[in-house]
């Protein structure tokens, strides 16, 4: 470093002048490049669309739901899983299992519950998550029958 | 600047993983440019190599959101432009950049062939040359179909018609190009194809031949000129003369992207009739023009028959120059060819002229 | 002296690449549609003032590299 030094100062004129100058050369480009990578990085940064929040849906006929069954339904952008459990009770969870968002589905058989594919995660009827690796229960939704239809909602 | 010492050791970490013979080295500093008062030209080729990259550039970060199929294809470029950050500055710097890089091709193509840079021993450069001229022209095609707008939908319905009229490969060829009877979805997958996956792939194979022979021959001295002055190395020195053309070249660029941003028409209707004053690209305007001179009937064969035939001869007397132009092949000159020439580039600028005029 | 020149650079590119980050291009003041296709580009004069940026990083590049190219001359003619 020392030595670096000396070189610098031992320097004739000219050669202190092409040094500057590839100095210049080296943090201009750079200076340049600089703004224009952030455009590009603006550019490929995708741009994601704030739609309206959903806040409940109607299903439709509770007929069409066999008791102990469940069916996936939109919810604005993200699945849920609506059950009609074999007591007849109606529950809602967000589908997306809580490990590393695959979508669950139904086990009437046995014990009910809710499994995952993906990793073999396992939700009891309540949404808990029981086995696997799931760090976190399912989250539930509301479920209230208006006449005969199903309205599902956030809690 | 880095410290010297570490650049040093990292050069010898190098060099004991990837054992490049000096000799390598030594081949690619000796490059010299001969000094001369028609040395100017010499920065054209570069020029359009430089257009080139951004093209590639600017193509794919376009293609990050471009959609190839006719429902989607026109609202993802509006999409580009409205709503991406800078779309519409990378969108213009792409359209504007392949018009430029197509005037630089034909500059530097009709300042080697009136220098005669085609002669011998660059034969293969001039042939390589050629055969860039065809691929970049079916880059502009391709891609000018891609907005799925009125022009562009039109422009390339009409394109495809004239090859028609080729004995045998006529209808096949079109065929292949237009992926069935129609301009429609099979169309636009494979020029998109085309443009972003052949042309670049057989681009990039020939522009290395083209500048390996540029490496292995050097850049030609015209006839009759004499070098007074010693030739310049490539490294460093004409390489910094390349690199201010190319700055220049790139403000250029961005002065027309930015000042004149590249358009969109109404999405295509396949069923609508033909837009007035429909016509291709300024590139593709001298068959154009021609065509709409030729009568349909000539010698007893089609208008359009007749202009593909003519054409089709002078390509393959233009790639073929070098075995034709004997005198320059022995180092005399040959003011046939040079007038030759000059009457096409006329016969060019004329016909553009004319189908902006009428 | 010239170490002063060099930060500034620095310091320039620092607040240029901010503003880049920060600046949306894509803002529209007015509504102006180009066509049917209903494309909008940004307000004339954000475009100039982008134009000159650039003319500015490029023109600076295109001096240096001359400057570069002197020096490459000297040593080699």
């Amino acid at each position: 470093m020392y030595r670096m030094k000396l070189a610098e100062a031992e320097q004739t004129p000219t050669e202190a002048r092409r040094d500057f100058i590839s100095k210049l050369l080296g943090i201009w480009s750079v200076a340049v490049a600089a703004p224009i990578c952030t455009a590009i990085l603006k550019f490929v940064t995708p741009i994601i669309p704030e739609g309206p929040a959903t806040e409940s849906i109607d299903v439709g006929a509770r007929n069409d739901i066999v008791e102990n069954s469940a069916r996936i339904v939109r919810f604005g952008k993200e699945p849920v899983i609506l059950v009609h459990t074999q007591s007849g009770q109606y529950k809602a969870f967000f589908a997306r299992c809580t490990h590393l968002g695959c979508i669950v589905q139904y086990q009437g058989h046995g014990i009910p519950h809710f499994s995952c594919n993906c990793h073999g995660s396992q939700f009891d009827i309540n949404g808990k998550n029981v086995a696997g690796p799931a760090p976190r229960p399912l989250s539930p939704l509301r479920v209230s029958i208006k006449e005969t239809a199903v309205i599902i909602s956030k809690v | 600047m880095p410290n010297p010492r570490s650049a040093i050791r990292f050069g010898s970490w190098l060099r004991e993983r990837l054992p490049v013979s000096d000799d390598v080295f030594a081949f690619f500093a000796k490059k010299s440019v001969p000094r001369h008062r028609h040395s100017v030209w010499y920065y054209f080729g570069g020029l359009t190599l430089f257009f080139l990259m951004v093209q590639v550039v600017t193509g794919v970060l376009l293609a990050l959101y471009y959609k190839p199929s006719p429902e989607h294809a026109h609202q993802s470029v509006s999409t580009i432009i409205n709503d991406v950050p800078y779309g519409w500055l990378i969108r213009s710097l792409h359209s504007w950049g392949a018009n430029l890089m197509i005037a630089t091709l034909f500059i530097h193509m009709f300042s080697a062939f009136l220098l005669k840079a085609y002669r011998k021993p660059r034969e293969l450069m001039w042939l390589s040359g050629v055969l860039l001229l065809f691929l970049v022209l079916g880059f502009g095609f391709t891609g000018y179909l891609l907005p799925w707008d009125t022009m562009a939908y039109f422009a390339t319905l009409i394109g495809t018609e004239v090859p028609k009229t080729l004995p045998i490969i006529g209808d096949w060829g079109v065929g292949l190009l237009k992926g069935g009877d129609d301009i429609g979805a099979e169309t636009l997958t494979r020029m998109y194809t085309i443009h972003i996956v052949i042309l670049p792939l057989t681009s990039l194979i020939i522009v290395s031949f083209h500048l390996l022979t540029n490496q292995l021959l050097g850049s030609s001295m015209p006839l009759g000129v004499e070098e007074k002055r010693p030739a310049i190395r490539f490294f460093p020195n004409f390489l910094y003369r390349d690199l201010i053309a190319w700055t220049m070249g790139f403000i250029s660029l961005l002065a027309l992207a930015t000042l004149i941003p590249w358009g969109l028409g109404e999405r295509a209707d396949p069923f609508a009739s033909a837009p007035l004053g429909i016509k291709p690209e300024w590139y593709f305007l001298p068959l154009y023009q021609t065509l709409r001179i030729v009568p349909s009937t000539v010698f007893s064969v089609s208008g359009e028959f007749f202009v593909n035939g003519i054409v089709g001869l002078v390509a393959v007397l233009w790639a073929g120059i070098p075995f034709l132009d004997r005198k320059a092949s022995r180092g005399e000159k040959s003011r046939l060819f040079t007038v030759l020439g000059i009457l096409l580039i006329a016969y060019l600028a004329i016909t553009i002229i004319l189908a902006y005029a009428t | 002296m010239r170490h002063s020149i060099l930060l500034a650079v620095v310091l320039a590119a620092l607040t240029a690449t901010l503003c880049m980050g920060q600046t949306d291009f894509t803002r529209k003041d007015s509504v102006h549609f180009v066509s049917e296709s209903q494309i909008q580009f940004p307000d004339i004069t954000e475009r100039m003032f982008l134009l000159a940026t650039m003319i500015v990083c490029m023109g600076g590049l295109a001096l240096i590299l001359n400057a570069k190219r002197r020096a490459a001359d000297m040593r080699t003619d």
